[in-house]
């Protein structure tokens, strides 16, 4: 079930495939006759690099297009060599650690089309207990302070002792506990 | 794969089957530790899949998997894994690494691994059933993650390879068929109210095939932000709404142009009843006017089939693998008509 909308503006009707075979690794891309043309992808279009490239992920610091622009194209991911350009020209990151080098530069884009910038699902099991227990404190917390005002203080007593065993489990296993 | 030819999402029933045809949900997981796919090297590669298959073969029993490297998947066979929604297109075009397709029994989950992410898997059920669906991947995922840990930061949610995708990484999906929006012209005015919402519409098999059998799936285009419950929920409801306005426009059509629209259902029917020759083109859009003819009673209902196998087994690729062999296109639309003419009246 794929094709959909294009993947580079992510708003026009995918109406081209683009497929690249690098070192004998494919991406293959969707895109909307606009944005194939903007990468030379579209026939008997000439490439225009870098001005419509970054569409998607570029100009993302109103007022200081070109200054954004000399940055974006020094950064690269430590892990996996991913660079700006290919950010600009896929739409794609590299690995999970590109999130931490182009984080800041995905906000507006993230903005724009989910309207959010913070995640509010599920949470892995595995790598998420500290998560997990820092959102069920903050929850508790809350309930404690309404069991306060509310003048039920055996409650307030029991929810006391449960954010005591949280903390207590949290240091125990070492996980964001001096948080 | 399933060798009947057919899955649970064509042969089973659901609520709202008579506009929601199946239902989908789908998430993105990628492994901490290695790079994307578009840029993993050979040997991780060859290492991410023998830890992925170490996940898969220790529930492989308990959720009726098995699992198919696509190399060594014949180009029919991929196709009809395309046909079957259980693979994209992109991931079978061209396997030249690793790529592997895991599937269940009942052919209602499916887990691509190596696509755009290192996993995609989903779950793929007849009818309005995303809540179920949803329940079903969930558990899938926590059962794999018993074995693999996955790509996660606590503010951005699961990473995926698409910043698109962030968060719950989660897409959900319901193919409707919606002939009498399209006939009262509603179609255009309520996708576009539709995409307001965050939500896309796409045809049966992605873009190109728009208003293909009247057929659409309708997806969530937010990931970030919201929970899957909401996510699914938020889809749920707005499938119930638009379901409701084709109920509605199939009424309109048979309180103000009965005897049009009986025309039309009606040389549908006769032209599968005796046709020949059938293109699948052909056939999608009757079997749409046949369907639509059923739902107002006009028709009487397919002797042994439902309208999602009818359309599915009149796929290429299906059609072939049904007969066991390779047809060429003259060869196929012969046997489609006669497949059809097989399921289409009780004699």
């Amino acid at each position: 079930m794929n094709g959909g909308t294009c993947e580079r503006c992510g708003v026009q009707p995918a109406v081209v495939y683009v497929a690249h075979v690098v070192n004998g690794q494919k991406t293959e891309r969707r895109l909307c006759e606009s944005c194939a043309k903007a990468e030379g992808a579209w026939p008997g279009v000439a490439l225009n690099w870098p001005g419509q490239l970054g569409q998607l992920f570029g100009g993302m610091v109103p007022g200081q297009a070109n200054k954004t622009e000399t940055n974006l194209a020094q950064m690269q991911c430590a892990r996996c060599g991913w660079t700006t350009a290919h950010l600009q020209q896929t739409g794609q990151l590299g690995c999970d650690a590109c999130y931490e080098t182009f984080g800041p530069l995905l906000e507006p884009t993230l903005r724009r089309i989910h309207g959010a910038v913070e995640h509010g699902g599920k949470i892995p099991h595995r790598v998420g207990g500290a998560l997990r227990a820092e959102r069920q404190l903050v929850q508790l917390r809350g309930e404690l302070r309404e069991a306060i005002q509310q003048e039920e203080f055996e409650r307030a007593a029991e929810i006391r002792d449960q954010i005591r065993a949280l903390e207590h489990a949290s240091t125990g296993e070492g996980v964001d506990g001096h948080e | 794969m399933n060798d009947s030819g057919l899955s649970l999402w064509m042969t089973g029933s659901g609520p709202d089957q008579d506009v929601v045809l199946a239902s989908r949900v789908r998430l993105a997981r990628n492994i901490h530790g290695y790079a994307f796919p578009n840029s993993l090297p050979a040997e991780q590669g060859e290492k991410l899949v023998a830890e992925v298959e170490g996940a898969v073969g220790r529930i492989q029993a308990s959720w009726n998997l098995s699992l198919a490297r696509l190399k060594d998947v014949s180009p029919l066979d991929r196709q009809v894994l395309v046909e079957k929604h259980l693979a994209s297109p992109l991931l079978v075009a061209d396997p030249i690494r690793f790529e592997e397709v895991v599937t269940d029994d009942r052919e209602s989950i499916s887990i691509m691994v190596l696509e755009e992410d290192h996993l995609r898997m989903q779950v793929l059920l007849p009818g309005l059933q995303l809540d179920e669906a949803w329940g079903v991947v969930n558990r899938l995922d926590d059962s794999l993650e018993d074995r693999l840990t996955w790509a996660f930061d606590k503010k951005l949610g699961y990473l995926t390879t698409y910043p698109t995708n962030l968060g719950t990484a989660m897409r959900a999906s319901v193919m409707m068929h919606l002939p009498a929006l399209v006939l009262t012209r509603q179609a255009g005015p309520v996708f576009g109210a539709l995409a307001q919402m965050g939500v896309v519409v796409r045809g049966l098999y992605g873009e190109g095939s728009e208003g293909e059998g009247h057929i659409f799936q309708i997806s969530n285009q937010v990931s970030l932000g919201r929970s899957e419950e909401e996510l699914v929920h938020g889809l749920s409801m707005v499938a119930q709404q638009v379901a409701g306005r084709e109920r509605q426009a199939r009424e309109f059509l048979g309180r103000n142009s009965e005897t049009a629209i009986r025309d039309r259902v009606g040389r549908a029917f006769g032209i599968l009843a005796y046709a020949r020759i059938l293109t699948s083109e052909e056939a999608i859009r009757l079997l749409s006017d046949v369907k639509l003819g059923q739902d107002l009673t006009y028709l009487p209902s397919f002797a042994s089939a439902t309208f999602s196998e009818m359309v599915s087994m009149t796929r290429p690729g299906i059609l072939q693998r049904m007969a066991g062999q390779d047809l060429d296109a003259a060869q196929r639309d012969m046997l489609r008509a006669e497949v059809i003419q097989k399921h289409l009246m009780r004699t």
